[in-house]
């Protein structure tokens, strides 16, 4: 047998037993340990929270597969059917009732489970059920460090109650029920997490939605300058609760830009401006992909203009694209009254471009000939 | 999965991987003073940097190109006034260089622009939620806010644990995270719209505990301090841990900073031991790190007098009101030249 051949079974074996070995390794790294004062147990039930072994993704009890396996339905298309949350409920809530109140921590879980009625919920209709846990506070559910049902009535502080224990019997008989209960306790967490895993989705996208509007709003938009940024402030409410998006308008105050007036009087007809709306109102949809974009925006304002003589007064108009059109009048002694029809530089561009088109095209006809 | 711990900055500009060195001091102290020792630091904990920062300068280089091109066009076209009005925005260079535009910026646009406060905010929220939406239970994550970011974490926990689902309740029920760590708290001198004394962010609502500590010399924080003894109704004590410093801790002339809280043991210890377990930093590791430990650092006498003064002279007659901290920017820009000449850090 050549070198190579048996490297490639040797791989294989190794794999293979990786693969079978695999869950009786986690239950060896997640049993119980033999404790025997408060110095040991607490390092010790802390090592089994960070090895994911108190409910987590290596606990191989049979409610834990259980739970797991639902999970793993639940990253399919279809998800989980609500009958199969209901059920899993049910048995999460008949195995925590099942342990005896002799035991640290139980009472509370016992405390938990009545309050909550999950053994209620599991039998009513699926509807019921779903918006009743969708309203529910199932962060008390969660585990935290050392803290089972925090900040309930219930609330057990695993930490505290091992400190406590006097003998090294009583010490491993608390370990091993805080095991049980903080267990019980992630799982009916993770089950009930089934029916929020959409909310939470929505959530992310609505705050990275958010995060991007805030984004175009201060820096995509028409009125970003400062003293336009403090006025439209003045506007500004935020959400009493919650996270707030920016709005869909803002107010233009004194605002520069960069422009080109139409002379008919120069040889070269477009000669540099500057517009500055005075005062006017701009606004726009919220649009693109992800509804994060601004789009369909216009505007009107009072506006003034500058292009080597004395100011223009008039209004301006902007539109999508970036296109700014202003008509102002200026007067002076010599020249009387003059009307100014401004634009911004993309609209010269785009004239430009279709000039250029039309003379390509024209050529390009002109060549058939 | 280890913890999650989100680091929350505080004023001015920070680049991709800014929480490195204080990772890095967390970790030293964690592989000499903790009972697991050397290497469970990295399996234990997951160190997340927040970046806000990038709003503040996105303005401003917004602002600045506006300026740009506006400046050049007002003399050719006689419209003085317009670049009068313009001329004192920033140009991009002068951001970075000038303290103003750098740090005390942020704060202003912070405290009195809602618009940014709110993008802020939901910047934050972003990042933390990209960051914990797949912990798996069991699993932990808590947050180490500084400076300016103690206001950013404090308002950002508010309306996260406030904000409407689809179909029925909140944020807060959902998720909420176990320890906050306010270092440099400046919480209560950044309050807008909410009352820091009467908001959920307290112990038992948006988070689990609570720890802040203060240095009776921080220009920055002493005006308005912060003090969880003073939340209304049911108290937490085992909830909260609140600790003056020593009036004498100066290793360094910006005692402002983060680096220099993160050194003092009342800060490390109850931070860990608060992350993990009581042991997890023994009283026979904690009595080796504090005799190790130098309130002066490596400052001589001469030294540590001078800049006691100066900062005791930071201090002096504050107006009781944010606005005390515009007071303070030139006597923090002077220590911060101090720092410059060699005084900053052990």
């Amino acid at each position: 047998m050549g070198l190579r051949r048996l490297l490639v079974r040797g791989l294989y074996g190794l794999a293979l037993f990786v693969v079978l070995s695999g869950p009786a390794m986690a239950e060896a790294t997640c049993a119980v340990p033999t404790v025997t004062n408060a110095d040991d147990a607490i390092p010790k039930f802390e090592a089994l929270r960070g090895a994911q072994c108190l409910g987590g993704a290596q606990c191989q009890t049979a409610q834990c597969k259980l739970v797991s396996d639902m999970l793993a339905r639940n990253q399919d298309a279809n998800g989980v059917p609500p009958q199969q949350i209901q059920s899993m409920l049910g048995t999460l809530n008949d195995a925590g009732m099942s342990l005896s109140e002799t035991q640290p921590g139980v009472v509370q879980l016992h405390g938990m489970l009545t309050q909550w009625q999950l053994g209620e919920l599991a039998k009513t209709d699926a509807l019921t059920a779903i918006t009743q846990i969708l309203k529910s506070d199932i962060n008390q559910w969660r585990v935290r460090n050392l803290l089972i049902f925090p900040n309930t009535s219930f609330e057990v502080d695993a930490q505290a109650l091992l400190r406590a224990c006097g003998s090294p019997a009583s010490c491993q008989a608390e370990f091993a029920s805080l095991v049980n209960v903080y267990t019980l306790s992630v799982l009916i967490h993770e089950t009930l997490s089934v029916d929020t895993k959409d909310q939470l989705a929505a959530f992310l996208k609505e705050v990275h939605q958010k995060d991007e509007r805030w984004t175009a709003f201060h820096n995509k938009s028409l009125a970003v300058l400062p003293w336009e940024l403090a006025f439209n402030n003045l506007f500004y409410r935020s959400s009493k609760v919650g996270f707030s998006g920016p709005p869909n308008y803002q107010w233009l105050l004194l605002h520069p830009s960069a422009a080109l007036v139409y002379d008919t009087r120069q040889s070269d007809k477009l000669q540099p401006a500057l517009l500055l709306d005075v005062i006017g109102r701009y606004q726009w949809t919220w649009g693109g992909k992800d509804g994060s974009d601004i789009a369909a925006p216009w505007g009107v304002a009072l506006a003034m203009s500058w292009h080597g003589n004395g100011p223009g007064y008039g209004f301006s108009v902007h539109l999508p694209r970036n296109w700014s059109l202003g008509l102002t009048t200026s007067h002076s002694a010599g020249k009387g009254n003059q009307v100014q029809f401004i634009v911004s530089s993309e609209v010269v561009r785009f004239i430009t471009d279709k000039e250029t088109n039309v003379d390509d095209l024209r050529k390009n006809l002109d060549g058939l000939h | 999965m280890p913890d999650i711990v989100f680091l929350i900055h505080g004023m001015g500009q920070f680049a991709k991987d800014w929480e490195l060195p204080v990772v890095g001091q967390l970790r030293d102290f964690c592989d000499n003073y903790s009972k697991p020792g050397k290497g469970d630091f990295d399996q234990r904990f997951q160190f997340i940097a927040i970046n806000y920062s990038l709003i503040f300068k996105d303005i401003l280089t917004t602002w600045a190109n506006e300026k740009k091109d506006i400046e050049s066009l007002t003399a050719q076209v006689g419209a003085d006034q317009v670049g009068k009005l313009v001329s004192w925005i920033a140009d991009e260079n002068s951001v970075e260089k000038n303290f103003f535009w750098s740090h005390a910026f942020d704060v202003i646009t912070y405290r009195l622009l809602p618009t940014v406060r709110d993008a802020v905010q939901v910047r934050v929220a972003a990042q933390l939620f990209d960051g914990i939406k797949d912990l798996p239970d069991g699993s932990d994550w808590s947050i180490i806010a500084h400076s300016l970011g103690t206001a950013v974490c404090h308002d950002t926990l508010q309306a996260w644990f406030t904000q409407p689902l689809a179909g029925g309740g909140t944020l807060g029920q959902r998720t909420t995270p176990y320890l906050v760590q306010m270092v440099a708290n400046v919480s209560r001198i950044l309050q807008d719209q909410t009352n820091v004394f009467e908001s959920d962010v307290r112990p038992g609502r948006a988070c689990d505990f609570y720890f802040t500590q203060v240095h009776p010399l921080d220009p920055f924080t002493i005006i308005k301090t912060f003090l969880p003894t003073q939340w209304p109704g049911p108290p937490h004590p085992e909830r909260y841990y609140v600790k003056t410093l020593e009036h004498d801790f100066i290793q360094q002339a910006n005692i402002h900073d983060l680096a220099h809280y993160l050194r003092h043991p009342d800060v490390l210890i109850p931070l860990f031991r608060g992350l993990t377990f009581n042991t997890y930093v023994t009283q026979d590791l904690e009595a080796k790190y504090r005799a190790q430990f130098k309130l002066h650092g490596n400052l001589t006498d001469p030294d540590l007098i001078a800049l006691r003064q100066n900062l005791e002279d930071a201090g002096i007659q504050l107006p009781d009101s944010w606005t005390a901290l515009l007071t303070v920017w030139n006597r923090i820009e002077d220590l911060m030249n101090l720092a410059k000449g060699g005084l900053n850090g052990p």
